[in-house]
C-alpha cells in the first residue's frame, strides 16, 4: 500500500492508509459537527504549476506515483490513458489538459490522485504534485459563480493567495469533450 | 536449409506454428500437412529434419504418426515434437514413450517452441555432420 | 569419478550449475511425489494415474537434462527410474512390484551424485550407479504376478506399440467396447502409397457399417517397397474375424480377433474402468447422466428410485462434501489470483536484476527456484478457482424442458424437444446470462418456426415437430445449437421488409447470408408481420446483444421449408481468456485468441487496392485489410507492419495489420474504470508482469459486417 503513495516533495508524509483514515475522520467529523455553527472541511491540496488546487478529501481514495500509463484510442484528449492499480484498470485524466492549461511533461513530483466516485467508477487525476491536507471552516470557502471557471466551485483563502476547490463531478463529466 | 514438417489439422494452429518458426535463425523451410494422411504421403518422398505433429487429428492421429516414423528404417532418425492441448499430457507422454523427442501442450509459449526446435535442429546438424 | 564430470571436465561451469539447480528441484518433487505414492499404497488404494504420470514426467525430464549436459551415469540412473514408472503408468507392473522401492534408492543416489557434483561434500560409492541400475533392470524382468486385477487391455493379443499409439480417447473407446462385450479385431491391409487414401476409405467405410474403428496405425511397407504403406486397423464389432473379413471383402488372414481373454474378463467384472481413463474428475458437480456405466441397468436417470444401501451412503457423502459459494466471492478470489500473478511478475523482474549482478547472482538463482515453485502453485490455484466456477448446462436444460411442456399445452403444437450435452460446463455467470436468450430462441421456434400439425402433414413432414438443443465443448468455447425442422426463413420476405424499413436499398447486392443477418437488425425485428412469416425475429437483436456482451457470437442458418439453426458460441469462462499479444509502434495490445483465425507474414506483393480499400489475396480469396494503428488513431510508422492477424466472427473476416506478434498469453480481462464509459474497439485491459495495462481489443467492432455499416451510414 504505502509503496504506491510516497511523501511528496512538499513534505506531506501520508501513506494511502492515512489518506483513507483522514477521509474517514473527515466524514465522521462533518457528521458530528453538522449542527454546530461552523462546519469544517478537509481538502487535499495539490498543484498545477505553482497554482494550488484542492478536492474534498472524502473523494480521495489514494495517491500514487505516476505509473506507466497506457494510452487509449479514441478518447478525449484530456484522458491520458489507463493505469493498473494493483490489477484494477483506471482511467487517468490529465488535469492540465482538462482545465485547458498549457501542457508540461510529467516530472518526478507528478502524482495521480485516485478518486472515489461514490459508487460509480474510480478515476485518476494527474497533477504536478501533492501539497497537503488543509482543514478549513465551511465559511472560509467562497463560492464562485463565474461560468468560465465551471470546474472550480469555490475559492479558499490561504496565506496571501487562494486555493481553487474543484467541482469533481464536473471535472469527471467528459460529455462534449473531444 | 533445414526442413520442418508441421502436421496439424487446424489451419489457425498451423499458421501460428509456421509464423513462429519463421523466427528461427538460421532460417528453416516449413512444410505444412493438414492431416495425418497428407503427412504419410509427404514423409517417404521428401526429406525432413524435424516433424512437429498435433496429437488429436482425425484419420491418422499424431501418436500413430510417431509410431509410423519410428517403425520406419528410413525415417526413424527424424526428431519429433508432439503437440497437444492442455489436459492431454497423457497423450503427449505416450508420444514420448513411442520415441518422440519432446512435447508441447497448447497454448505454448512461442519462445519455448523456438527453443526446443532450435535444440533439436542443432543436434540433427551435429549428427549429420559427423 | 570421471564419469560424472561435465563435458568441459574442469569443475562446475555455468551449464552444470544450472543443471544442478534444476535437477535438485525435480528431485525434490520426485521425493515428495514418491511419498504420496507410498501413502496411497499404504491406504490400499490404486495409485492415482496423475501422480504416476507426474513421477514419470519428472524422471523423463531428469533423464533428458542429464543427457543434455553429458552426465551419462546420471542419465542412465534416471532412465531406469523412468522405466519403472513407465511400467507402473501403463499397468505393466503393479505398485507392489519389487521395482518400486528401488526408485526411492535411485532418487537418493541421484541426490548424492548431485551434491558430489556441486560442492564435493559427498561422494558416491564407486560402482553404485551401475549396481543399482542392474538391480532395477532385474526387478523389471520378473513380470508382476498377473492376477485378476490386471488391466483388460493387457490381455489383448496385440503388439504393445499399437496400444501406446492410442490417444486417451481411443483407449477409452477400446475399454468401452470391451465392457460392452464386443470383439476387438485387428485388420491389416497394405496399399500403394500413391492412392492409399482411397483404398483405406473403402475399408474404413466398410468397418463403420459393422462396428467402430478404434485406431488406424500406419507403418512403412516391408523392406524394399518404399511405395507401399501398411495399415493396422483396430476395430470393435459384434462380428467375428471370418465374418468381418467376408464383410469387408478381404482375405481371412488379414483379420484376427485379439480380444479372446480380455473380453470375457472385462465384461464379467462389473467394475468401472480401472484407470478412469477420461476427463479429469471434477469435484462438486454431479456426474452427468451419460457417465452412468453402461453395464448398469439404464432407466431412472434421476437416480431417485434406485436404492441399494451402499449407493445411498455414497451419495450422502457427496452431498455433505459440497459447499455453496457466492459467485462474487469466487470473483474476489479470481482477482486475488490476478494480483498474485502481477506480483509474481514484479518478483521475476527483481530476480533478473539480481542474476545480472555477479555479486548477487547466487542469491538470485536461489530465489528463482523459489519463484518457479511459486509459479506452479499459482497456476494450480488459478485453474482450481476457474474450475470451481464451472457448472453444467443441466439446470438450464431443465428450465427449457419445462418451458417447452408449457408451450405445447398453450399452443396446441406437437413438438419434441431434444436436449443433448447437458453435461457441458460453462462459467456460472455465463450460464445465468444464457437462460433468457435460450428461452427466447425456444419460444420463437415454438411460436413461429414449427408449423401447425395440419400444415406439417401437408408438407410431408412428421406431424410432430422437433426442436433440438445441442451443447458441446470446442476447445475454449462452448457451442450451443438450437435447430428446428420448421418452416425456415424466407430470405425474399426478410429482404422486402428490410427495404421497406429502410435498412437496405433496393439496389444493394446482398448475399444470402447477409440477408439472413438482417434478422438481427433492431429495426426489423420488432415488426410482427415479418416474424410470423420468417419464423424468427422477435428480439433477435436482443439475443445477439446478450450473447455478444458475454464475448460470444450468434450465427443463423436457415433453409426455407426445412428449418432453421441458430448457433451460439460462447467462451467457457469470462474470467480468463487466451489472447494473442501484438505490437504496434511502442504499444502492445491483446486480441482474444477466440477470434483469431490465423496469422500471416505480410507479403506486400499480395496486396491490392480496390478504391480506398486494401485487399490481400489470401489463397485466392480477397481479405480486406485494416491497419490497426489507423483504426485506433495511433501515430505509428506504417512501413513497420509486418504481420496480418486474420480475425473473424462468423463469416466476416478481416486482416488486421500489426508490427509484431508477441505470442499467446492468458489474460484476466478487467473493465476500465473512469469517466469514459465505452471506447469502440476496446473491451477492457489486462496486465502481464509489471509493464502496466495492456488494452484488450474488441474485434467484433473491428470486423463490422457490411450490413451494419450500411445501417450506420
Amino acid at each position: 500500500m504505502s509503496d504506491t503513495s510516497t511523501p511528496s516533495s512538499r513534505g506531506v508524509a501520508a501513506g494511502a492508509a492515512t489518506w483513507e483514515s483522514l477521509a474517514r475522520s473527515a466524514r465522521s467529523e462533518s457528521a458530528a459537527t453538522a449542527a454546530g455553527p461552523s462546519r469544517w472541511r478537509q481538502l487535499l491540496t495539490f498543484r498545477l504549476g505553482e497554482d494550488p488546487y484542492a478536492v474534498p478529501i472524502e473523494r480521495v481514495r489514494e495517491i500514487v506515483r505516476l505509473p506507466t500509463i497506457t494510452p487509449m484510442p479514441r478518447v478525449p484528449a484530456c484522458v491520458r490513458g489507463v493505469i493498473s492499480l494493483r490489477g484494477e484498470m483506471v482511467e487517468v485524466i490529465d488535469l492540465r489538459r482538462r482545465l485547458g492549461m498549457s501542457e508540461i511533461a510529467p516530472s518526478r513530483t507528478s502524482r495521480v490522485v485516485v478518486l472515489h466516485d461514490d459508487g460509480r467508477a474510480t478515476s485518476g487525476l494527474l497533477v504536478d504534485g501533492v501539497n497537503d491536507v488543509m482543514r478549513v471552516p465551511e465559511e472560509a470557502i467562497s463560492e464562485t459563480t463565474a461560468s468560465e471557471e465551471a470546474h472550480v466551485c469555490g475559492l479558499c483563502e490561504r496565506g496571501n493567495g487562494f486555493v481553487s476547490l474543484l467541482d469533481v463531478d464536473r471535472v469527471l463529466d467528459l460529455d462534449g469533450e473531444r | 536449409m533445414q526442413r520442418i514438417l508441421v502436421v496439424e489439422d487446424s489451419a489457425t494452429m498451423r499458421s501460428y506454428l509456421a509464423t513462429t518458426l519463421a523466427d528461427l535463425d538460421p532460417p528453416v523451410e516449413v512444410r505444412e500437412a493438414a492431416s495425418g494422411f497428407e503427412a504419410l504421403r509427404l514423409l517417404p518422398r521428401e526429406s525432413f529434419d524435424l516433424v512437429i505433429t498435433d496429437v488429436n487429428m482425425p484419420d491418422v492421429n499424431g501418436l500413430e504418426l510417431v509410431s509410423f516414423l519410428k517403425g520406419s528404417e528410413a525415417l526413424r532418425t527424424i526428431p519429433l515434437i508432439v503437440v497437444s492441448s492442455e489436459g492431454s499430457e497423457k497423450d503427449c507422454e505416450r508420444g514420448l514413450s513411442l520415441g518422440a523427442d519432446a512435447y508441447l501442450t497448447k497454448p505454448f509459449d512461442p519462445e519455448k517452441l523456438v527453443g526446443v526446435v532450435r535444440d533439436l535442429l542443432q543436434r540433427r546438424r551435429g549428427e549429420s555432420g559427423t | 569419478m570421471s564419469e560424472i564430470q561435465g563435458p568441459g571436465g574442469s569443475g562446475p561451469g555455468d551449464v552444470q550449475r544450472e543443471f544442478v539447480s534444476e535437477a535438485e528441484e525435480i528431485l525434490e518433487r520426485l521425493g515428495s511425489d514418491l511419498e504420496d505414492l507410498a501413502d496411497q499404497r499404504a491406504s490400499g488404494g490404486e495409485p492415482s494415474p496423475d501422480l504416476v504420470n507426474r513421477l514419470f514426467r519428472s524422471a523423463h525430464t531428469l533423464k533428458g537434462l542429464a543427457g543434455s549436459v553429458g552426465l551419462d551415469a546420471m542419465g542412465e540412473l534416471a532412465h531406469r527410474m523412468e522405466d519403472v514408472l513407465d511400467g507402473l503408468r501403463l499397468g505393466r507392473i503393479t505398485i507392489d512390484s519389487p521395482a518400486v522401492p528401488l526408485i526411492h534408492e535411485a532418487v537418493s543416489l541421484f541426490g548424492t551424485l548431485l551434491r558430489e557434483l556441486s560442492d564435493a561434500t559427498e561422494e558416491a560409492e564407486p560402482g553404485a550407479v551401475s549396481a543399482l541400475c542392474a538391480r532395477i533392470r532385474e526387478s523389471l524382468v520378473a513380470p508382476a504376478a498377473a492376477d485378476g486385477e490386471t488391466d483388460a487391455l493387457l490381455r489383448l493379443d496385440l503388439e504393445r506399440g499399437m496400444l501406446n499409439a492410442l490417444t486417451e480417447y481411443e483407449e477409452h473407446r477400446l475399454r468401452e467396447s470391451l465392457r460392452r462385450g464386443r470383439r476387438i479385431l485387428r485388420v491389416e491391409a497394405s496399399f500403394d502409397l500413391t492412392d492409399f487414401e482411397q483404398g483405406l476409405a473403402t475399408l474404413t467405410g466398410g468397418v463403420s457399417e459393422v462396428g467402430e474403428l478404434l485406431s488406424t496405425l500406419p507403418s512403412a511397407g516391408s523392406e524394399g517397397s518404399e511405395l507401399e504403406i501398411r495399415f493396422v486397423l483396430l476395430v470393435a464389432s459384434e462380428l467375428d474375424a471370418p465374418a468381418l473379413a467376408a464383410r469387408l471383402g478381404i482375405e481371412p488372414g488379414q483379420v484376427r480377433e485379439v480380444s479372446g481373454g480380455a473380453r470375457v474378463a472385462s465384461a464379467s467384472a462389473a467394475l468401472p474402468a480401472p484407470a478412469a481413463p477420461t476427463a479429469p474428475a471434477r469435484a462438486a458437480t454431479p456426474p452427468p447422466v451419460a457417465a452412468t456405466p453402461p453395464s448398469e441397468p439404464l432407466g431412472d436417470a434421476g437416480g431417485g428410485g434406485r436404492g441399494a444401501p451402499p449407493e445411498d451412503v455414497e451419495s450422502l457423502r457427496s452431498i455433505s462434501a459440497t459447499v455453496r459459494v457466492d459467485i462474487r466471492k469466487l470473483d474476489e478470489l479470481m482477482n486475488l489470483v490476478g494480483e498474485l500473478a502481477i506480483q509474481r511478475g514484479q518478483l521475476a523482474a527483481i530476480i533478473a536484476r539480481l542474476l545480472a549482478e555477479a555479486s548477487t547472482a547466487r542469491i538470485g538463482s536461489e530465489l528463482q527456484k523459489v519463484l518457479k515453485r511459486l509459479e506452479r502453485k499459482l497456476h494450480d490455484l488459478q485453474s482450481g478457482v476457474l474450475e470451481v466456477r464451472m457448472v453444467p448446462l443441466q439446470q438450464v436444460f431443465e428450465k427449457l424442458s419445462r418451458a417447452s411442456r408449457r408451450l405445447q399445452r398453450d399452443l396446441g403444437k406437437r413438438v419434441r424437444l431434444e436436449l443433448r450435452g447437458a453435461e457441458t460446463e460453462l462459467d456460472k455467470l455465463i450460464v445465468e446470462e444464457l437462460i433468457d436468450p435460450l428461452l427466447h430462441l425456444v419460444r420463437n421456434a415454438f411460436d413461429h418456426a414449427i408449423e401447425s400439425p395440419e400444415e406439417r402433414a401437408a408438407a410431408g413432414k412428421p406431424v410432430e415437430g422437433t426442436i433440438r438443443i445441442e451443447a458441446s465443448q470446442r476447445g475454449n468455447h462452448v457451442a450451443i445449437e438450437i435447430s428446428d425442422d420448421g418452416r425456415g426463413i424466407d430470405p425474399a420476405r426478410v429482404r422486402a421488409r428490410a427495404e421497406s424499413a429502410g435498412l437496405v436499398a433496393a439496389a444493394d447486392v446482398l448475399s444470402q447470408r447477409e440477408v439472413l443477418d438482417l434478422v438481427f437488425a433492431p429495426g426489423l425485428s420488432t415488426r410482427t408481420e415479418v416474424t410470423e412469416t420468417s419464423g424468427r425475429g422477435v428480439g433477435m437483436d436482443v439475443v445477439r446483444a446478450n450473447v455478444t456482451a458475454l464475448g460470444g457470437r450468434v450465427e443463423l442458418d436457415s433453409h426455407l421449408g426445412r428449418g432453421t439453426r441458430v448457433t451460439l458460441t460462447l467462451p467457457i469462462t469470462l474470467a480468463i481468456i487466451q489472447t494473442l499479444l501484438v505490437r504496434i509502434g511502442d504499444q502492445r495490445f491483446a486480441i482474444p485468441l477466440s477470434s483469431v483465425l490465423e496469422t500471416l507474414r505480410l507479403d506486400g506483393s499480395h496486396v491490392q487496392h480496390s478504391q480506398d480499400r486494401e485487399l490481400l489475396n489470401l489463397r485466392g480469396e480477397p481479405l480486406p485489410l485494416k491497419d490497426l494503428a489507423q483504426e485506433l488513431g495511433l501515430a505509428a510508422d506504417r512501413a513497420k507492419r509486418a504481420f496480418v492477424v486474420v480475425v473473424g466472427l462468423g463469416e466476416a473476416r478481416v486482416g488486421v495489420l500489426v508490427d509484431k506478434l508477441e505470442g499467446q498469453q492468458d489474460a484476466v480481462v478487467k473493465p476500465i474504470q473512469g469517466p469514459v464509459t465505452h471506447v469502440r474497439g476496446v473491451t477492457g485491459a489486462t496486465e502481464f508482469g509489471d509493464h502496466g495495462a495492456v488494452l484488450v481489443l474488441d474485434v467484433t467492432a473491428l470486423v463490422e459486417d457490411p450490413v451494419r455499416r450500411r445501417e450506420a451510414a
